[in-house]
């Protein structure tokens, strides 16, 4: 089930090499990152590591735990274990076979290869996004995000979901109890509801969630009317990208082109 | 099997790394241009006080995702809300708010990247929403009984059809075999599919019931039929680009070359469209689409086939 424990994660703001950065910097350099990561060709281990010790570098003089940026970048576990498949249809030099059952299964060296090499730019990516989402709070990624271009009824409604989250979610869980308060302790020589009955159950609840929310959001729309919305979400901020930023912004992209450019020649 | 690990509709969503580079920014591109028309005729139908009402549904949706209940196999319902979504908001009120939901899952959450997010869009926020408009839209101005069949039938093949969509795109990505992940993701989705479609039928009787106005369908006949030809255009695409994807066998033809059984396999008793191809014009691309478009054809009619007979006994 999922909870809301990563919204409300504590979030490094301090000045640091990442948190006290322009978020727009920040969104736009993880981006750079990420594609300078997918493109790095396989077998590429020195720079892979290179490449990590940078980043783990900047999340520890940001002041990140590195258990938090393993925990955020755990999702990407399953999708590892299915990559595992490649190693064995890579095309290229047998390197080991395996007997399971009646199959045999050869891995490939350029498999392996392929398939590490997979696995080292998923990381490197999944570490990306975990520092850019530890050390930047949702509010800074939509005002962001708006000053990148996104428009603005994408952002209020990113604002609102982001505001009405915890209560919808609260409310979620309140008819979840009231679900199993009714069906944990049948009558006895009655048998516990079925699966039928549990889906119907769920599948109500989800219509009456529905109905609830929608009442709420007349209610909300009526308070942003009265405090002045006009179509588009306020957010205030002075900030602006200093000459540092900037500074920083072109050496790290110009940094990362040249590894490639050095890579890829 | 390593891809019982797939189990839930929340791995659906890809990471960043997973997807080759063209594919991912192509994926992008495709969502962004759904995305700019769902928001350009957002702004032409629907008012600023739509807006509000789609963030809260987006946090509906995200709230209602977690609802899950057992189902026999050993896996669990759980709700994608693609179908629900087109169905209560429309379909582009839809799309935007899968839109919303899927970017705070990546970004909160880091269900998914951020380069990846755009595969992710497609498959859980565009695709899903298309399927479920274009085949709701089937029976319109049918009675709310068919509708709400037909709505069941969508959401399950929304969700079967946002694995196949992810099994593809890994596959296009060099990063999985294509038959060993497409049975295990589509075969575990069929499952969890079951729970989309009785959550989605269950909670639009509950609306039906208690607030039939939320369910008028007011688009003209000429829209719905635009919509049913549109999930017909999204489908055509499919088939026009995957011949040109991989000329190579894929993993267990080759494990089969490898161990020298590939021809021990016992023929068909009849030849149906062997191979994808049609045998008049041989194993070209040509052949593959004209192979699929048959294909759609047949499975169109079917499905017009079932509507009539269901509108029939309504």
């Amino acid at each position: 089930m999922k909870t809301l424990s990563s919204p409300c994660a504590p979030l490094q703001e301090a000045p640091s090499p990442a948190g006290g950065r322009d978020p727009r910097l920040k969104v736009v350099w993880t981006l750079a990152f990420i594609l300078y990561a997918l493109a790095l060709p396989d077998g590429q281990w020195g720079i892979f590591l290179l490449s990590a010790a940078g980043l783990g570098g900047v999340a520890m003089l940001s002041g990140v735990r590195w258990t938090a940026m393993l925990r955020r970048a755990q999702g990407a576990l399953p999708f590892a274990l299915a990559a595992v498949s490649t190693a064995f249809i890579w095309p290229g030099q047998p390197w080991k076979t395996f007997h399971l059952g009646g199959w045999t299964l050869t891995v490939t060296v350029e498999g392996g290869i392929h398939f590490l090499s997979i696995l080292c730019r998923a990381w490197l990516a999944a570490q990306a996004i975990a520092l850019l989402g530890l050390t930047t709070p949702f509010s800074q990624w939509l005002w962001a995000f708006r000053r990148l271009g996104m428009p603005p009824e994408l952002v209020t409604m990113l604002h609102l979901m982001h505001r009405y989250l915890a209560v919808l979610t609260d409310e979620t869980l309140r008819l979840q109890r009231a679900r199993t308060a009714r069906q944990a302790a049948p009558l006895p020589g009655k048998r516990a509801p079925g699966f039928l009955w549990q889906a119907q159950a769920t599948g109500h609840m989800a219509g009456q969630l529905f109905l609830r929310s929608h009442a709420r959001a007349e209610r909300v729309y009526q308070a942003m009317l009265v405090r002045g919305y006009r179509g588009d979400w306020p957010m205030p901020s002075n900030r602006r990208l200093t000459t540092q930023d900037w500074l920083l912004g072109v050496l790290g992209v110009a940094f990362l082109l040249l590894i490639e450019g050095l890579v890829h020649r | 099997m390593v891809f019982s690990a797939l189990l839930s509709p929340h791995r659906m969503h890809i990471p960043d790394g997973f997807l080759s580079i063209h594919v991912a920014l192509l994926l992008w591109a495709v969502s962004a241009a759904f995305l700019a028309l769902a928001l350009r005729q957002s702004r032409k139908t629907l008012g600023e006080r739509q807006v509000p009402l789609m963030g809260i549904m987006a946090a509906f949706i995200f709230a209602a995702q977690m609802f899950n209940f057992p189902i026999p196999g050993g896996t669990s319902g759980h709700l994608l809300g693609g179908v629900l979504a087109a169905i209560l908001l429309g379909p582009w009120g839809g799309m935007l708010t899968m839109t919303a939901v899927i970017m705070v899952q990546g970004i909160l959450f880091q269900d998914g990247g951020l380069v990846s997010m755009g595969a992710n869009l497609f498959n859980m926020g565009i695709l899903t929403t298309l399927i479920g408009t274009a085949i709701y839209r089937l029976g319109a101005h049918r009675s709310q009984h068919v509708k709400i069949l037909l709505a069941g039938g969508a959401a399950w093949l929304s969700v079967v059809g946002a694995a196949l969509a992810a099994s593809l795109e890994l596959w296009l990505s060099g990063t999985v075999a294509l038959a060993v992940v497409v049975p295990a993701m589509v075969g575990v989705h069929a499952v969890i599919g079951i729970g989309e479609a009785i959550i989605t039928v269950a909670a639009l009787s509950f609306v039906q019931r208690t607030r039939p106005d939320l369910l008028e369908d007011t688009a003209p006949q000429s829209v719905a039929r635009g919509w049913i030809a549109a999930g017909l255009l999204l489908s055509l695409g499919v088939i026009l680009l995957a011949p040109l994807a991989s000329t190579n066998p894929d993993g267990l033809e080759r494990v089969a070359h490898n161990l020298g059984f590939l021809n021990r396999e016992a023929p068909p008793p009849v030849h149906l469209l062997s191979d994808y191809t049609l045998p008049w014009l041989s194993h070209t691309p040509w052949s593959t689409i004209l192979a699929g478009v048959i294909g759609v054809a047949v499975v169109t009619t079917l499905a017009f086939g079932i509507a009539k007979a269901l509108r029939r006994t309504a």
